[in-house]
């Protein structure tokens, strides 16, 4: 028998140095398991913090989005809503995905937004104010429910994990697979209110600067008061001294010419010249925002005509009903001779037509644009504007009943030009903040007007028809957030 | 046949050398991993801690902003230890704990402001430290229901200062000292620092 395998003879040393062995691994491998677990948690702490905040991130650029849309949609509705469920200009409520480009490599995590508009609520007087709903959703890049934070205790010591603000979901997607689990939603609810003015509440407001060539007077009436006006008339023994003039930019800019102003004058700054005989305030601290006129969006556009160029006789346009006014859509609207006459859809019927001229207008020599009454009309103009001649003639005697309106252009660069003559001065509104304006000739204005620079060049007075301060209702220009929560079931 | 005589006996167990020797390799192996599990055992204890209140002041941080965002207004008594707020009721119904388990309501538009529920009765919401809890106590008016949430603890102090315009409140909350790996000192108590804005604070009613 070889001593070797003589049970006896071996030594018992080896299995000391194992159980050595065995005990001090496991020791290290507890310890290091320690380090992982709280390492672990504090990982993934870290995350679910960065999670929560780009969950919250991510429902306000929602909510922003909301916003952003509804401003938009108050100058372009038609295509607005385009991307959004559904898509059209009236129905509500709206959704959409707000989902950001694929995240790739180290650094924050992928996020939604999912935000809801709806149009339910109104106030008092009937405006329609919106709600915004956005839930901002991260993903939390861990597997564990380590580091999510201890439920809150109640004053009894007793803890309800429903306290805590921070909810990860573990097991529910609520974005429809675009985002993996587990996930951190936040949900913010914000309402908008439409915000904006009334566009005629001055009689003249301009962008940059105000001239006037003559000593001319600016007073005030009120068409729709009979103490203040004569069947609705200007009437100079009932004058008034509403008749604000205001100027975005430095008064030293502009010359009122000595022009006697029965109102307030206003400029952003620096001092008007020739404001002299200013009867009202002098202001220097004016500013306000302008409503850029967006190019018409009719439903329904007449057939014919679809330019008036040079006509040999006279041309019709009649109108339709409030409702369903008709619509016209002209290359260009040129003539010298032979009148344009807006007229009733039938006599003595009240109507409204709408006039949008792409081109150039010019009307000259013997031609003039005859308005009738019971007729309302809106010119959207384009192209350069001329109208000299007998200009624009206004049988319903009210400044309202004419509007002509300079649809901003798509440069900022371009500064189109609308001058208005004749020897039986304007009766009507000018709305056109992007525009020069000249008002020329011996007769009298009659309205109000908004423009980016405006000359008054004639030796006729300026007229404000205070009623005018309440055409066409408040004009949204903006939405505004009025109030902010967070659901936070 | 005579027999050969016995193997000699091989010689068991160690010299007293050899023990002495296996004894103090043993312990001196023994020492360093109890002394550096001891030190991590510490920095565990420390890093548990830091998570911990990191936890404690990113609850706080959530509150606070959370309830100042939304306030309707709010208020700082003398002493600028105490934040009361006034936020809208929002839910139909609260848990025990004042947690929502309702649905929100509709707001309401009233002379252009924003109201949920009984504008008149609003949520109450006031902060304040006691003992060393942060404590959030919610008063539903319409229900005349209190609870309290103990936000966070280990907490040593809370002030609070309006910024300018009123609109935005400074928030400080001080956390006790805590132990720390490398020395047997304490060190500093956190200070929590920020400012939020009320973001449904309205001014003038047109």
């Amino acid at each position: 028998m070889h001593p070797s395998n003589h049970p006896k003879l071996r030594s018992s040393s080896h299995g000391g140095v194992l159980i050595t062995t065995v005990l001090i691994v496991a020791v290290m491998s507890m310890l290091t398991a320690a380090i992982l677990h709280a390492v672990s948690a504090r990982h993934a702490s870290t995350y679910q913090s960065v999670s929560w905040n780009e969950a919250l991130s991510s429902a306000e650029n929602g909510a922003d989005f909301g916003v952003r849309t509804l401003t938009q949609a108050i100058t372009d509705p038609a295509t607005a809503w385009a991307a959004w469920t559904p898509s059209d200009a009236t129905t509500f409520p709206k959704t959409y995905n707000l989902n950001p480009p694929a995240h790739i490599g180290e650094g924050n995590t992928k996020v939604f937004s999912k935000i809801t508009v709806d149009n339910s609520i109104k106030d008092a007087p009937g405006k329609t104010w919106y709600r915004i709903r956005s839930t901002g959703v991260a993903e939390l890049p861990s597997r564990s429910i380590n580091g999510i934070e201890a439920a809150v205790r109640d004053s009894t010591g007793a803890k309800n994990h429903r306290s805590v603000l921070r909810k990860p979901r573990f097991s529910t997607d609520i974005t429809g697979g675009l985002l993996k689990l587990p996930q951190v939603p936040r949900t913010i609810e914000v309402m908008t209110e439409p915000v904006g003015g009334y566009p005629y509440k001055r009689a003249l407001t301009v962008k940059n600067t105000l001239n006037f060539g003559n000593a001319a007077i600016v007073d005030s009436f009120d068409s729709s008061n009979l103490l203040y006006s004569t069947n609705g008339q200007y009437d100079s023994s009932k004058r008034r001294a509403n008749a604000d003039i205001a100027s975005n930019v430095s008064g030293n800019l502009s010359n009122l010419g000595g022009a006697h102003v029965y109102g307030d004058a206003s400029s952003n700054g620096g001092t008007f010249r020739g404001a002299e005989d200013v009867q009202g305030n002098i202001y220097n601290n004016f500013q306000t925002t302008f409503t850029e006129i967006p190019k018409p969006s009719f439903s329904t556009i007449e057939v014919s005509p679809s330019t008036i160029n040079m006509p040999a006789s006279a041309v019709t346009l009649p109108g339709g009903s409030k409702d369903f006014p008709k619509n016209y859509k002209l290359s260009t609207m040129t003539s010298n001779g032979a009148p344009v006459i807006i007229a009733p859809s039938a006599p003595g019927v009240e109507s409204y037509v709408n006039v949008w001229i792409t081109g150039n207008t010019k009307i000259w020599g013997n031609s003039y644009v005859q308005v009738e009454p019971n007729v309302t009309v809106r010119f959207y103009f384009e192209g350069d504007t001329k109208v000299t001649g007998n200009g624009f003639v206004n049988k319903s005697g009210y400044a309202a009943n004419i509007q002509l309106i300079g649809v901003t252009p798509a440069s900022p660069t371009t500064t189109p030009n609308m001058y208005v003559s004749g020897s039986g001065g304007f009766m009507g509104v000018m709305n056109a903040p992007a525009w020069n304006l000249e008002l020329s000739g011996s007769g009298d204005f009659f309205g109000s007007a908004i423009a980016k620079v405006a000359n008054f060049n004639g030796s006729g007075q300026f007229h404000y028809d205070e009623a005018l301060g309440r055409l066409g209702g408040p004009v949204i220009s903006a939405f505004q957030v009025a109030s902010w929560v967070e659901d936070i079931r | 046949m005579k027999s050969l005589p016995p193997y000699p006996p091989r010689r068991s167990g160690f010299t007293l050398l050899e023990l002495l020797i296996g004894m103090s390799i043993a312990a001196a192996m023994f020492a360093v991993v109890l002394s550096a599990g001891s030190f991590l055992l510490k920095s565990l204890y420390v890093a548990n801690d830091y998570s911990n209140e990191s936890n404690e002041e990113l609850r706080a941080m959530d509150f606070l902003a959370r309830d100042i965002r939304g306030a309707l207004s709010f208020s700082i008594p003398t002493g600028g230890n105490t934040l009361t707020i006034t936020l809208p009721d929002y839910y139909t119904s609260y848990d025990a704990q004042g947690n929502p388990t309702g649905t929100p309501r509709d707001p309401v538009i009233t002379s252009a402001v924003v109201d949920y529920g009984d504008k008149t009765k609003p949520l109450v919401v006031t902060y304040f430290v006691s003992g060393t809890n942060l404590v959030r106590r919610q008063t539903v008016q319409a229900t005349n229901t209190t609870t309290d949430l103990l936000v966070c603890s280990n907490v040593n102090a809370m002030e609070l200062a309006f910024v300018a315009m009123s609109t935005s409140v400074n928030y400080s909350i001080t956390f006790q000292p805590k132990h720390q790996a490398v020395s047997a000192a304490l060190r500093a108590g956190t200070k929590l620092t920020g400012t939020v804005s009320a973001r449904s604070m309205r001014f003038n009613t047109p």
